[in-house]
């Protein structure tokens, strides 16, 4: 309360000692940032409805100068490779964020426990992970003599552990009251009841943040892919996205036909499409992302506090 | 060091019973640990000690086991090639550039951020700076495709509508670092000015209100109670940084570069060379030897900037 009203007679001194000229400029240099953030995304989007003949001729450009949604109905009707990367990245991220999230939660429960003995020692052999890391072939060997290469299992299982947010879910549930647990005690609960029906119930603002941000990185996964995939059924959409870019472009060569180019990708690789895949593979982010990006920042501000 | 909590205290139950004891009592926890310690023990531990390779001559067939141990060899190899001395450059050049440059970035935007007043304002620029953050590396290599690209992109469009002539943007070595630090910048700044906002509102108003009761103007109050009331966070983010120096951005590299051998003299890093010559090109050995080096210089950094910062009166990571 007091530091509400304080923060109010602050804001008053400001109003009339923030100078006028800097205030307009700010918001200046704010708008013209905001639009350079924006921009490459609208360009895209721009080129992906153009006509592939408008590119050919007049390059990208700001606005269409004809709409047409062929390089969309091309990219999910030509092969089902984009269709099958879709279910595989869509199923990565659900199964791979509800994999993460279980362990990575419980462990950091455990770590929460200040009664634990070794607590320390947990918390140490955790963070050491953080400092150290043998690198990417010793990495890929192990997942290799797992068995795991060129199986879906190398997109999520060699990540099921996330260090970072399992500090940060144990910051939050070290910040719940252990009356909770006492009393639940008292009641003849143990742990995996007091975890599962006290604690979890009560952390859904943190988890709800981890999932976001969790379900975005495998999303995006291409990495695992890369390493451990080289069957094409298995390739995730940002590494399906990646070969249909760098593809070298023919289509000068077959003007205005779509139809017969195919490279090693399988897709016939005309400017609009890749330009078409990249709306595809960002949209699903784009849409849901204004509804989400309070839980982005609000995780962001619970992992920065020191603990 | 002994970690009681209230209610082990008033059962009167020491937490030092011994092991047995221990694993017994608190049985139930342990077991919800174990997937978590089998997970960090299978691909964070056991990779670790597989650096050993980098003393060894991996030959596939040999195995893990059977290869050959080598000594340094495989470190004097390095040393001698004539992709080392390039590779640490450009490694360490870009990621000073990004410090350089995209260090302060996110501080001044989250100290313009801080000067809005209107909150809605303030909401949706916020809103859109940390978007480009959740894209890929791989869209955003479509988005300099769009761009960049020689014959259709929108930056040579612009040039010749302007009489200018077009850049090959994609053989021109000497811009690049300059894009990957732009691009990194565009892609990273909303989101780091967010910690720095979180750290901002969480300055004390008292010492505002004093610095006005002093007659202090909007400057002199962002100069001396905002910056350092920030600077904790700054100092802890810019020793995670300088731990960072060695670690290129495999993703940025391999998306917006990958195997473009025309940039190659300033833009391969050590990570993606790793990728390519050590993992694609089957030289597993050198490639965990320059894995090893990376980890251990990147180590030795992180304790003596850290150890700099605590000596300047700073706040350290520990």
């Amino acid at each position: 309360m007091v530091k509400s009203i304080s923060h109010r007679k602050i804001r008053n001194y400001d109003v009339t000692t923030a100078p006028i000229w800097f205030r307009i400029l700010n918001a200046i240099i704010l708008l013209l940032m905001a639009i350079l953030f924006l921009l490459p995304f609208w360009l895209v989007a721009t080129a992906s409805f153009m006509p592939e003949e408008d590119i050919m001729t007049k390059g990208f450009t700001l606005w269409p100068s004809r709409f047409t949604t062929s390089a969309y109905e091309y990219l999910f009707t030509s092969s089902d490779q984009f269709i099958n990367a879709f279910k595989v990245t869509g199923l990565l991220t659900v199964i791979g964020t509800a994999n993460t999230l279980f362990w990575t939660s419980m462990g950091a429960y455990v770590l929460s426990r200040r009664y634990l003995p070794y607590r320390n020692g947990l918390t140490l052999f955790v963070f050491i992970t953080m400092l150290f890391n043998g690198g990417l072939i010793p990495w890929y060997l192990v997942v290799k003599s797992l068995g795991m290469v060129n199986t879906f299992f190398a997109l999520f299982v060699p990540a099921t552990i996330n260090t970072w947010n399992m500090l940060i879910i144990r910051n939050f549930f070290m910040g719940l009251p252990d009356s909770l647990e006492e009393s639940a005690k008292l009641d003849g609960a143990n742990d995996f009841q007091v975890y599962f029906r006290i604690i979890l119930p009560l952390s859904l603002p943190i988890m709800a943040t981890m999932i976001i941000y969790i379900a975005v990185g495998y999303w995006n996964e291409w990495y695992s892919a890369l390493i451990f995939i080289t069957d094409r059924s298995l390739y995730t959409l940002q590494l399906l996205l990646r070969q249909i870019l760098s593809t070298t472009t023919l289509a000068v060569t077959a003007r205005g036909g779509r139809k017969q180019v195919t490279t090693s990708a399988g897709l016939a690789p005309s400017e609009s499409l890749k330009m078409a895949a990249v709306m595809v593979s960002t949209v699903p982010i784009l849409v849901i992302y204004p509804f989400l990006q309070r839980y982005f920042v609000k995780g962001l501000i619970i992992g920065s506090v020191k603990g | 060091m002994v970690d009681l909590n209230k209610m082990e205290l008033a059962k009167g139950v020491s937490s030092n019973k011994g092991l047995i004891y221990n694993l017994k009592r608190y049985r139930n926890l342990y077991i919800m640990f174990l997937p978590v310690a089998v997970c960090l023990i299978l691909f964070n531990y056991l990779p670790m000690w597989g650096v050993i390779l980098a003393f060894k001559d991996y030959v596939p067939w040999q195995g893990f086991w059977g290869s050959k141990w080598v000594g340094w060899s495989n470190f004097k190899f390095i040393l001698a090639s004539p992709d080392f001395p390039r590779l640490i450059s450009n490694t360490l050049l870009i990621n000073i550039y990004k410090i350089l440059w995209g260090f302060p970035a996110p501080i001044i935007l989250a100290l313009l951020l801080n000067e809005v007043k209107n909150k809605y304002f303030k909401n949706v620029v916020q809103t859109i700076s940390y978007l480009p953050y959740f894209v890929s590396w791989i869209v955003v290599s479509g988005i300099m495709y769009n761009l960049l690209n020689t014959n259709f992109g929108v930056v040579n469009n612009m040039l010749q509508s302007m009489g200018m002539e077009p850049v090959q943007w994609y053989g021109r070595a000497d811009l690049w670092r300059s894009i990957l630090v732009v691009t990194n910048i565009w892609k990273s700044i909303g989101y780091n000015s967010i910690i720095y906002l979180a750290a901002i509102s969480a300055i004390d108003p008292s010492l505002y209100e004093a610095a006005i009761v002093d007659g202090a103007s909007r400057w002199q109050q962002t100069w001396h109670v905002t910056i350092p009331g920030i600077m904790p966070t700054v100092s802890i983010l810019f020793i995670l940084g300088i731990g960072g120096l060695m670690y290129g951005d495999f993703g940025q590299i391999y998306a917006l570069v990958g195997y473009n051998s025309a940039l190659y003299k300033t833009t391969d890093v050590l990570d993606f060379y790793i990728y390519r010559v050590g993992m694609q090109g089957g030289r597993f050995s050198i490639g965990t030897a320059l894995g090893l080096f990376q980890s251990i210089v990147g180590f030795i950094m992180v304790v003596a900037t850290n150890y700099i910062a605590k000596k300047m009166g700073g706040e350290g990571i520990w």
